[in-house]
Parts: C-alpha cells; sequence; structure tokens
C-alpha cells in the first residue's frame, strides 16, 4: 500500500460530526463554553440519544433520570459528558465487515481496556483523565479503517498473524506495507485530532523517547502503558492474545510501587466492565 | 456493597427494605430507574410497585461458602500460566518482566 492509497482510504471514510471535531480540540483549551458547546451537542440528535442514554445507566448511578445535555452537564461536569459523547461518535463510526475476519466485539474490548487503563494511570503522570481515555479508545484506529476499507488483505494479514504467532502490527506490515500505528495516525490528522491524541496513536507501538527529571511524560508513553497493560490484564478476551513488548523508560518513567500497581490493575478491572456494557457498539 | 459476589433474582413482594439491588432496575424504555448497588428502601420499594416492576437482582446476604483450598491453589495456577502465555514473546524485554512480576503478585493474591 503507497501513502496515496492510505490517504484514499482515510479521505473516503465519514467524517465526524462537526461538534465532536469541536470537543477534541477544546480538550487543550482552557477558556471553553460549556453551556455553548452542550448546545452544539444538543442540535445532533442521535449523539444526544445515546449520550443521555450512557448518562443514566447504572456507572453513573444518578438519583433521578437526566433528560437533557444541558441538565447532564450540570450533573456529571463537562469534562465526562465531553468524552461520553466523543467516544459514542467514534465507535459509531464504522461498520463492520465481516469478509474481515475482524472480530470486532475483541477489537473494542482491547480499545476499552485500554482506554480505562490510561484513565487510572493518568494521575500518576499529571494527565488529564479524559484525554487520556479517549486517547486509549482510539490508539488502534488503524485497524479499523484497514479492516474496513480493505477486508480482504486484511484476512491475510489476520491468516498470517496466527500461522506466524506474531503482533498484528508486524502482520499488517507483510501484507499491507504499513500498519494500523501509521494508519491511525493518518486518520487522526484527516479528522484533526488534537497533536497529543495524533501522537498517542501513531507512537503506541515504539520505545518512547526518555523523559527529562521534572518533565511531564507524554501521552504517547501513557498510551504505550496502557495498551501493554490492557492486553496484560487478558481484558479482550482473545484466547491467542499477546502481550506487546513494553519499554523499561516507560514502566520506570510511571514510578509505580507494588501497592500502586495493584491498585491500578484492580480499578482498571472494576472500571472496564461497567464501561465495556455502554461503549462497545 | 458487593456481598461475596451472590445475587438473587427475587420476586418485588420479596424484596425488603436494606437489600441491596446487584443489577439496576429499568423501565420498559430502557431507562434506569434504580442504579446497581442501590440500597432498597420502604419508599423506593412502594414506587417500583407502582411502576409495575414485578422482580429484581439483590446481593444475596448468604455468606459463601469456604472455597475448597485446592480448588482456590488450582485456579491461582491456571491464571499464572495464562499470565505465562500473554508473555510468551516478551522474555526479553525488562520492561514487560517488571510488569509481569507485578501481575504475578496480583494474581496469586486474588481468590
Amino acid at each position: 500500500m503507497s501513502p496515496d492509497d492510505i490517504s484514499k482510504a482515510v479521505r473516503d471514510l465519514p467524517s465526524l460530526p462537526a461538534v465532536v471535531s469541536e470537543l477534541l480540540l477544546s480538550m487543550e483549551q482552557e477558556d471553553l463554553d460549556p453551556h455553548a458547546l452542550a448546545a452544539k451537542i444538543t442540535l445532533d440528535q442521535a449523539l444526544t440519544a445515546k449520550t443521555l442514554r450512557l448518562a443514566n445507566s447504572s456507572f453513573y448511578g444518578m438519583p433521578s433520570k437526566v433528560t437533557t445535555i444541558q441538565q447532564a452537564v450540570s450533573v456529571l461536569g463537562f469534562h465526562s459528558i465531553r468524552t461520553l459523547v466523543t467516544a459514542c461518535a467514534l465507535t459509531g463510526s464504522f461498520t463492520p465487515s465481516p469478509a474481515s475476519g475482524l472480530d470486532f466485539p475483541a477489537f473494542w474490548r482491547h480499545a476499552v481496556a485500554s482506554a480505562v487503563c490510561a484513565r487510572v494511570l493518568a494521575p500518576y503522570c499529571r494527565i488529564n483523565a479524559d484525554t487520556a481515555f479517549i486517547a486509549g479508545l482510539l490508539h488502534d484506529l488503524g485497524t479499523l479503517v484497514l479492516a474496513t476499507r480493505f477486508p480482504q488483505q486484511y484476512q491475510q494479514a489476520i491468516a498470517y498473524q496466527r500461522q506466524h504467532d506474531c503482533q498484528s502490527a508486524e502482520a499488517q506490515l507483510a501484507v499491507f506495507g504499513v500498519d494500523h500505528a501509521a494508519v491511525g495516525s493518518a486518520l487522526a490528522a484527516h479528522w484533526k485530532f488534537p497533536p497529543a491524541i495524533l501522537s498517542a496513536v501513531a507512537e503506541h507501538h515504539r520505545t518512547p523517547a526518555p523523559t527529562p527529571p521534572g518533565m511531564q511524560l507524554p501521552l504517547a508513553t501513557l498510551i504505550h502503558v496502557a495498551n501493554t497493560m490492557a492486553h496484560a490484564l487478558d481484558l479482550s478476551e482473545r484466547e491467542d492474545d499477546q502481550v506487546p513488548p513494553l519499554s523499561l523508560e516507560a514502566w520506570q518513567a510511571l514510578d509505580l510501587s507494588s501497592v500502586a500497581c495493584s491498585k491500578v490493575f484492580h480499578e482498571t478491572e472494576q472500571l472496564y466492565h461497567d464501561m465495556c456494557q455502554m461503549l462497545t457498539p | 456493597m458487593n456481598h461475596a459476589g451472590k445475587t438473587c433474582d427475587i420476586a418485588l413482594d420479596e424484596a425488603a427494605a436494606g437489600m441491596t439491588l446487584a443489577v439496576a432496575l429499568l423501565d420498559a424504555k430502557g431507562s434506569v430507574l434504580l442504579p446497581q448497588d442501590a440500597a432498597l428502601t420502604a419508599a423506593t420499594l412502594a414506587a417500583l410497585r407502582r411502576r409495575g416492576i414485578e422482580r429484581c437482582v439483590v446481593w444475596s446476604s448468604e455468606p459463601a461458602a469456604a472455597e475448597d483450598p485446592a480448588m482456590l491453589a488450582q485456579r491461582r495456577e491456571q491464571r499464572l500460566r495464562r499470565l505465562e502465555y500473554l508473555f510468551r514473546h516478551c522474555a526479553d524485554e525488562a520492561g514487560s518482566q517488571a510488569l509481569l512480576a507485578q501481575l504475578q503478585i496480583y494474581r496469586q493474591e486474588q481468590p
């Protein structure tokens, strides 16, 4: 596959609802107006309905029913609503093609597991929990592009992976000449994701560059660890799953004690089960 | 609020104040009437009856029977073997080995 083929495949994908692009961009803004954005969300009826259904689910344990986005914003906070709306819109943007052989439910289980794990780890590296969640949810987005746009070749990549018991990226490189991280970052650029999320999508399998002491850990490093940890916690329920290599620098940069590790594993498992019911399409 | 993880599906007439929901109660449209882990009160029970709810699933208050130690050991062994399988290609990665060590401690401590 040439870079042109990738950009054509990405260009042919449906564009994101305008309000979602705006919400993604607003993640890095300090001076946003929650009410104006809430009003915009309301203009997309399908998104509003799905978001309200989530806001009323047992995950948030609301004492009374929330019926408007404005109400949901005031009860749950704007940051939670922004995460919910974005997650709803993105998980609904791809139509599974059975011919690709991709196990879509397992794909989403891993995406949700990585998102939850990134959210739980975020406070340990002073990264915004919502940004971490969205980046975790989207890190393998390129897989969806390959499986929905090129189902036949994708099936070959799956066969290659089974035969060689290798990482999916290695099989994709053998069949397509590119891997899901490269395709995902092309889509992230096309959809104008914030730069930190784009880097996380592009670099989640790479060994991160060392973070100088006192500097904040990059989001890409957090997603590298969260992706690995989600595989290691066996949350996708794929029989032949395997843990990708974890960079020692990234692991040490998080500096988790044994107690903190157990807490992170436990919280991730708990949150995952709640979130899965809501987010898997 | 999880009472040893055991649940009971009971008729609303058998439900009493003080019991805890193990599964959220939904109305016909799928909206949540009461979330999971909500404690039932006389007032909520009356409201649920008015809404025509007939059954609910609550956490069982019975203590879980003590598990056979051999079964527990077997389950731990299975979890550790699964971990080894998941990490099958990471033997040379120091970061992966550090994560594996923490997960082995975590899985051993689980019941």
